[in-house]
C-alpha cells in the first residue's frame, strides 16, 4: 500500500485492515488486509457472501470491533488509539447506526429513540435539524409512541432518523432491510438515499441483496476477506450479473 | 426430558448460586439457632451431670406454688422456703446416709479496688453467695494449691474467674456486697469447677455454711441440702429411708430427679430464646422464597423460546412442569446442605462470641441434631419448591408457537381480579386494624398487619408504576438519559419489580413495627415517669429482683439524712393469689406515696402499714368484686398463708412494677413476714429532698450514705429515663440485628432481579452502547434502577410499618395512662437513605457486568 496520508475527501478509511481468529496455523481471515476509503457524501454498499468479511469490515470501521493488524481511521482519528471512552463518544457524536433488527429501545418513545445519542451526550437537538428529519421521514404523527406501537418499516425509519438527526459524519448500516417487506424496504433506501443526494450524508450499508446494493453510488465486493471488486452506478442486472460471475 | 433440565441447571452455575444464597442464609440462620441452643443446652446439662454427680438424694421444703413462666416475674418454677439448717442432722440420723451437707445459695458480689463490681452485674449472670462443701464427693468445687476452706464469718473462697478478673489472690481482703450490709472478707482459697474458671459465666463467693446462711441467704437455713448414699443404697432407697423421718413439709427426691430438673429449668428458658431466634430466621425465609420465586419467574420468561421449542418437539405440559420442579428441587436441596453447613459454622461463631463475653462454657462439641438435619432440608427443599411452583405452571403454559416468534409473549394478566382481591384485603386488614385498636386487643392488630402486607403484595404489581415512577419522577432531571431510562426500566415490568421489592418491604415493614413499637413504649414510660414521679432520685440496684438487690439498711440510712424528706424502697417477692402465681411488691406505704403517683382511685398507700395490709390494681379488684376493706388469701413461698386487707386500689401500678401489669403491693411488714429471707432487698429506694435544700445537697448526703454500698446507682429523673431508654433501646437492637439477614435477603434479591435483567436486556444495552452510551453512563442507569426498587420496598415497608407499628404500640401501650404513639420520622428517614446507599451497593455487581458488555455481540446476536 501506498497510499498512506489522509485524502481530503475521505470520511473513513481502512489501511490494510486485517482481523483473524485463532492463531498460527489454525487462524482464519476474517479480513485479510483491506484498504478502502470511504469518499464523503457517497452511499457505499458492500456485498459478498456469507463469511467475506462485510460485516466484519463494517464493524471494525464503525468502532465495534478491533483489528487484528493495520488502521482504520474516521476523518483523521486512528481508532485504534482510542480507548472505550473515547471510542463510545466518536460513535455517540460522529457515527449513526442503523442495525438489521433491534434498533431501537423499547422503553423510549420515537422521539426519544431519534435524540438518544444526543441525551446521551447531554445536548439538546437542534431543532430546525430535527424537524427537517422527522418530517423527511414521515413520523411526525407517531412521535409519542413506543416502539412496540410502531411497525417494523415505522421502526426502522425511526433508526434511520436518529443515525441523520445528529449530521454524523458517516452512518453505518447493517442490512437494514433485512427484516423489511419489499415497499417497506424501498422507502427506507429512497430515504438513505436522497439524504445523501439532499443533505451530503455518506452511508456505508451491508447487504446481500442486488436490488439493495443498486440504491448505493458504488459497490464493493467482498470475498474471502479482501477486496475482489468494485463497482459504480449500480443496477440491479449488473449486480446480479456480477454475481453469477463471481459465483461461476 | 429431566437431562435436559439437569443439563441446564449446571449450565447456569451463577443462576444456580445466586438463587441458592437466598435459601443458605435462611437456613443457616435457622440451623445455626438450632445448633447454639442444642449445644448450650447440652453443655448446662454436662455442667449439671458434673456439679450433681456423686449427689444421691436432695431434701428439701416442699414447694409452696407454682408460678408460670409467663407469669411475668422473670422465669417460672416451684416456689419454695429454705429448708432450716438443723435438718441436717435428722438426715444424717436415717438409714443409708453416708454424708450430708446443707447446699446455701444466695447472692454475693465481690467488690474491686476501684468500688466497682468485679463482674458486671448488668450481663445478667449471676452472681453466687454459697456455702463451701466439705464433702469432696459432694462438692463441685476444686480448690487451687494454697487454699484452704474457710473458717469463721471472715474467711472466703472466690471463684477463679473472678480472682483473675479482680487480680485477687489468697490473703487478700475483699469486700463483699449482699443482703446484709457490705462484709470485709479475706480469702483463703480461689476453686475452679473442674477446667473452668466459673460456673458458666456465674461467680462464686464461698463461706463455712452458718456463714453463708446469715450473710447471703437466710440465717439458719439452706437451699436444700445434698445426700450420699450408703455403698449399695440405690438412690429411689435412700429418698424412702429419708421420707420416714423428714419433718412434715420437708420432701426428698433423687439427685437424678434433681439434676433434671435444672436441666429442664435452663431448657425453659431457652425454648424462648430458641422461638425468637426461629421465628426471625423463619421471616427470612419468608424473605427468600419471594427471591426465589422471582428468579424462576424471569428464567421462565427468559426461556420462553427453548421451553416452546421442548413443547414443539413433543414434550408435554407436564414434563415442562416437572423439569422446572426438578430444578427447584436440587436448587434447595443443594442450598439447604450448604445452609445447615454455614449454620453449623454460625454456632460455632456464636460460641466463641459467648467466650468472649466471659461465659466460660466448658469445650465441648457443636451439637448437631438429626432433629436439626431434617427441620433444615425440610424447610429449605419445601420452601424452594413451593416458590417455583407458580413459575413452573407458568413454563407449561408457554404454547409450541412461542418458538417461532420473535418476542416473549406478553401475559395476560387479569387486572380487575387483583384489584378486587386487593381491596377485599385491604379492607380486612383495616377492619382488624380497627377493631384490635378499639378493643386494645393485640391479635387482630397482629393478623391487620400481616394482611396489610399479602394486601400490598397483591397490589404491587399494579402500585409499582406509579409509586416507583413517582419516587424516580426527578431522576430524569438530574440524571439526563440515564435517569429516563433507569425510570423506565424499574416500572417495565411491574409484576418482577414487585415482587423483587416483596423481600425488602417484608424486611422493612417489621424493622418499622419494631423501632415504633419500642419508641412509643419508650416515650410512654418516660412520660409517665415524669408524670408519676414525685421524689427527685432514685437508687437503683442495677437489677431486678434475684440477686444483686440493695440491703434495706440503705433506705434506712437515706431516711434519716436531714436533707431528705422521704425515702422508700420496693421489694420484689412471689405469692400465690386466686389459684396463679403473681408477682408481688413491698413497700412502705406512707414513704412511697410521697414519692410517686400510682393514680390511687380509693383508700390511700397512707395506709399501706402493718402487717397485714394490701394495694390492688382497680381493674382486678372490681373483676373479683373486691372494694376496700377485702379480706384477700395470699400463699407465700414460706408455705404461710395470710388473708390480707385491701387498703387502696390504685390504676397504674406500672410505675412501680416496672411495666409489669400484673402486680400486687404489699405494706413492708407484711412483705418482711411472709417472703422469705432472700427476697428482703430493695430493688429500687426513691428519695425526695426536704424542702429549702438544694437538689445538689441532697444528692451530695445521699452519695455519703451509698458510698458503703458499692452497687447502688444515684440517678436523678433524666438519668432514670436515660436508663429506661438505654435499656429498651437493646432490646430494639438486638430485634434489629436479627433482621439484618432478612433486609440482606431483600437487597441480594436487588442484586439478583438486576443480574438476570442484565442478561435478558443484552441486546438493548448493546444498542445503547453503539449508539454512544459510555460505561459509566450504564452503570449510572442500573445503579439507579436499583435504588428506585429499594426505595420503592422501603416506601411500602415504611407504609405497612408505620400503619401497624401505631396500631400495635397504642394497644401495647394503651393500659399506661397518657400513652403516645411516638413515630421517629428521623429514623425512617435514614432507613430510606441507608436503602438507597444498599441500593447501589446491590447494583454493583449487576452494574460491571453491564458495562463490560461485548457490544459487537450483544448488538449482532440473533
Amino acid at each position: 500500500m501506498t497510499v498512506t496520508t489522509p485524502t481530503a475527501t475521505a470520511v473513513a478509511r481502512a489501511v490494510d485492515a486485517a482481523k483473524y481468529y485463532g492463531t498460527g496455523e489454525t487462524a482464519v481471515a476474517a479480513l485479510d488486509g483491506v484498504t478502502v476509503d470511504f469518499i464523503g457524501g457517497q452511499f457505499t454498499a458492500i456485498m459478498g457472501p456469507s463469511g467475506s468479511g462485510k460485516s466484519t469490515l463494517m464493524h471494525c470501521a464503525a468502532g465495534l470491533d478491533t483489528l487484528t493488524s493495520g488502521q482504520v481511521f474516521i476523518g483523521d482519528i486512528d481508532l485504534s488509539t482510542l480507548n472505550d471512552k473515547k471510542l463510545t463518544q466518536l460513535r455517540r457524536d460522529r457515527i449513526g447506526f442503523v442495525f438489521q433488527s433491534y434498533n431501537l429501545v423499547p422503553t423510549l418513545t420515537a422521539l426519544e429513540n431519534i435524540t438518544l445519542p444526543m441525551s446521551l451526550a447531554g445536548r439538546n437537538p437542534d431543532q430546525a435539524r430535527l424537524d427537517e428529519v422527522v418530517s423527511a421521514v414521515g413520523l411526525s404523527d407517531r412521535l409519542r409512541h413506543r416502539p412496540s406501537e410502531l411497525s417494523g418499516g415505522q421502526q426502522q425509519r425511526v433508526a434511520v432518523a436518529r443515525a441523520l438527526v445528529q449530521q454524523p459524519d458517516i452512518i453505518f448500516a447493517d442490512e437494514p432491510t433485512g427484516n423489511l417487506d419489499s415497499r417497506a424496504s424501498a422507502e427506507i433506501l429512497d430515504f438513505m438515499h436522497s439524504a445523501v443526494k439532499t443533505l451530503g450524508q455518506t452511508v456505508v450499508m451491508v447487504t446481500h441483496e442486488p436490488v439493495v446494493a443498486s440504491y448505493a453510488d458504488r459497490v464493493l465486493f467482498l470475498a474471502d476477506g479482501l477486496i475482489v471488486d468494485e463497482m459504480d452506478e449500480p443496477t440491479p442486472e449488473a449486480v446480479l450479473d456480477h454475481l453469477k460471475r463471481a459465483g461461476e | 426430558m429431566f437431562r435436559t433440565a439437569l443439563k441446564s441447571l449446571l449450565g447456569h452455575k451463577f443462576r444456580l448460586a445466586i438463587t441458592g444464597i437466598a435459601i443458605v442464609l435462611g437456613v443457616g440462620f435457622m440451623a445455626g439457632t438450632f445448633v447454639l441452643t442444642d449445644t448450650i443446652i447440652k453443655t448446662f446439662d454436662g455442667l449439671f451431670d458434673t456439679v450433681n454427680e456423686g449427689v444421691d438424694g436432695v431434701v428439701r421444703q416442699k414447694a409452696a406454688f407454682e408460678l408460670s413462666a409467663d407469669g411475668g416475674g422473670g422465669g417460672g418454677g416451684s416456689q419454695r422456703d429454705d429448708v432450716g439448717l438443723s435438718v441436717v442432722d435428722i438426715v444424717l440420723e436415717a438409714g443409708g446416709v453416708k454424708n450430708a451437707e446443707a447446699n446455701v445459695q444466695g447472692f454475693a458480689i465481690v467488690i474491686g479496688r476501684n468500688d466497682k463490681p468485679v463482674n458486671s452485674i448488668d450481663n445478667g449472670a449471676p452472681q453466687f453467695g454459697s456455702n463451701w462443701l466439705d464433702d469432696g464427693d459432694i462438692s463441685p468445687y476444686d480448690l487451687a494449691p494454697g487454699g484452704r476452706s474457710p473458717k469463721g464469718p471472715k474467711e472466703a473462697v472466690i471463684d477463679r474467674g473472678t480472682a483473675k478478673k479482680g487480680k485477687l489472690k489468697v490473703g487478700d481482703p475483699i469486700r463483699v456486697q449482699s443482703r446484709s450490709p457490705t462484709l470485709d472478707l479475706e480469702i483463703v482459697g480461689i476453686a475452679s469447677f473442674g477446667e473452668s474458671d466459673n460456673f458458666a459465666g456465674a461467680s462464686f463467693v464461698l463461706m463455712e455454711t452458718a456463714q453463708a446462711a446469715k450473710f447471703f441467704a437466710s440465717p439458719g437455713k439452706a437451699t436444700d441440702i445434698l445426700v450420699i448414699a450408703d455403698e449399695g443404697v440405690g438412690q429411689q432407697q435412700l429418698v424412702d429411708s429419708l421420707r420416714t423421718v423428714l419433718p412434715p413439709g420437708v420432701e426428698a427426691i433423687t439427685g437424678e430427679a434433681y439434676t433434671e430438673e435444672q436441666k429442664d429449668d435452663i431448657q425453659q428458658s431457652l425454648t424462648i430464646f430458641n422461638q425468637v431466634l426461629s421465628g426471625f430466621a423463619f421471616v427470612s425465609i419468608i424473605a427468600g422464597a419471594f427471591l426465589i420465586y422471582n428468579t424462576f419467574g424471569i428464567i421462565v420468561a427468559q426461556r420462553t423460546r427453548e421451553l416452546a421449542l421442548l413443547r414443539a418437539v413433543g414434550a408435554s405440559r407436564r414434563q415442562v412442569r416437572l423439569s422446572v420442579l426438578l430444578e427447584a428441587v436440587v436448587t434447595g436441596l443443594l442450598a439447604s446442605l450448604v445452609g445447615l453447613a454455614a449454620g453449623v459454622g454460625l454456632a460455632l461463631l456464636m460460641k466463641v462470641a459467648l467466650e468472649a463475653f466471659g461465659i466460660d462454657l466448658p469445650t465441648s462439641s457443636v451439637v448437631v441434631a438429626p432433629r436439626t438435619i431434617i427441620v433444615s432440608l425440610v424447610v429449605g427443599l419445601a420452601i424452594t419448591v413451593v416458590s417455583a411452583l407458580f413459575p413452573a405452571w407458568r413454563a407449561s403454559r408457554v404454547p409450541p408457537i412461542a418458538a417461532i416468534r420473535d418476542v416473549a409473549l406478553e401475559r395476560t394478566s387479569r387486572p380487575i381480579i387483583r384489584i378486587v382481591i386487593g381491596i377485599i384485603i385491604t379492607a380486612l386488614a383495616a377492619l382488624n386494624l380497627r377493631q384490635g385498636v378499639d378493643a386494645a386487643d393485640l391479635v387482630p392488630v397482629l393478623v391487620g398487619i400481616v394482611l396489610l402486607f399479602v394486601a400490598v403484595v397483591v397490589l404491587g404489581p399494579l402500585l409499582t408504576p406509579f409509586i416507583a415512577g413517582g419516587l424516580g419522577a426527578w431522576l430524569p432531571r438530574v440524571r439526563g438519559m440515564q435517569g429516563t431510562l433507569a425510570r423506565q426500566n424499574a416500572v417495565r415490568n411491574p409484576r418482577r419489580t414487585a415482587s423483587t421489592a416483596s423481600a425488602l418491604i417484608l424486611a422493612l415493614a417489621l424493622v418499622t413495627v419494631l423501632t415504633i413499637f419500642f419508641t412509643s413504649f419508650q416515650a410512654t414510660i418516660n412520660r409517665a415517669v415524669e408524670q408519676g414521679l414525685r421524689g427527685d432520685f432514685e437508687i437503683a440496684s442495677g437489677s431486678f429482683g434475684g440477686s444483686g438487690g440493695l440491703s434495706p439498711d440503705l433506705a434506712q440510712q437515706v431516711q434519716r439524712l436531714p436533707e431528705i424528706d422521704a425515702a422508700g424502697g420496693v421489694r420484689f417477692g412471689t405469692a400465690q393469689v386466686e389459684g396463679k402465681g403473681a408477682v408481688v411488691f413491698g413497700m412502705d406505704g406512707p414513704q412511697i406515696d410521697k414519692l410517686i403517683d400510682i393514680g390511687v382511685v380509693a383508700g390511700s398507700l397512707q395506709d399501706l402499714t402493718g402487717p397485714d395490709t394490701v394495694a390492688v390494681d382497680q381493674d382486678r379488684a372490681s373483676a373479683a368484686g373486691w372494694t376496700l376493706g377485702t379480706q384477700v388469701p395470699f400463699t407465700f413461698p414460706t408455705g404461710r398463708q395470710v388473708p390480707l386487707r385491701i387498703v387502696a386500689l390504685y390504676e397504674n401500678g406500672g410505675q412501680i412494677a416496672q411495666g409489669l401489669t400484673d402486680n400486687w403491693f404489699l405494706s413492708l411488714d407484711a412483705f418482711a413476714a411472709l417472703e422469705p429471707a432472700q427476697a428482703q432487698t430493695d430493688i429500687r429506694v426513691l428519695v425526695k429532698k426536704a424542702d429549702g435544700v438544694t437538689a445538689r445537697q441532697a444528692l451530695v448526703a445521699v452519695r455519703k450514705v451509698t458510698k458503703s454500698f458499692p452497687t447502688a446507682k444515684v440517678r436523678n429523673l433524666e438519668e432514670i429515663q436515660e436508663a429506661q431508654t438505654r435499656q429498651i433501646n437493646q432490646v430494639l437492637s438486638f430485634f434489629l440485628v436479627l433482621l439484618a439477614l432478612t433486609v440482606v435477603i431483600g437487597f441480594f434479591g436487588i442484586a439478583n432481579t438486576l443480574a438476570l435483567s442484565v442478561i435478558e436486556r443484552t441486546r438493548e444495552l448493546g444498542l445503547l452502547r453503539a449508539v454512544g452510551m459510555n460505561r459509566p453512563q450504564m452503570k449510572s442507569m442500573v445503579r439507579w434502577e436499583a435504588v428506585l426498587i429499594a426505595l420503592l420496598g422501603t416506601f411500602l415497608g415504611l407504609l405497612i410499618g408505620v400503619i401497624g407499628g401505631s396500631a400495635l404500640a397504642a394497644v401495647a401501650t394503651s393500659d399506661i395512662p397518657g400513652h403516645i404513639v411516638a413515630i421517629p420520622w428521623r429514623i425512617l428517614a435514614i432507613f430510606c437513605l441507608a436503602a438507597a446507599v444498599f441500593g447501589v451497593v446491590a447494583a454493583i455487581l449487576p452494574a460491571r457486568r453491564a458495562a463490560k458488555l461485548d457490544v459487537l455481540r450483544a448488538v449482532t446476536v440473533e
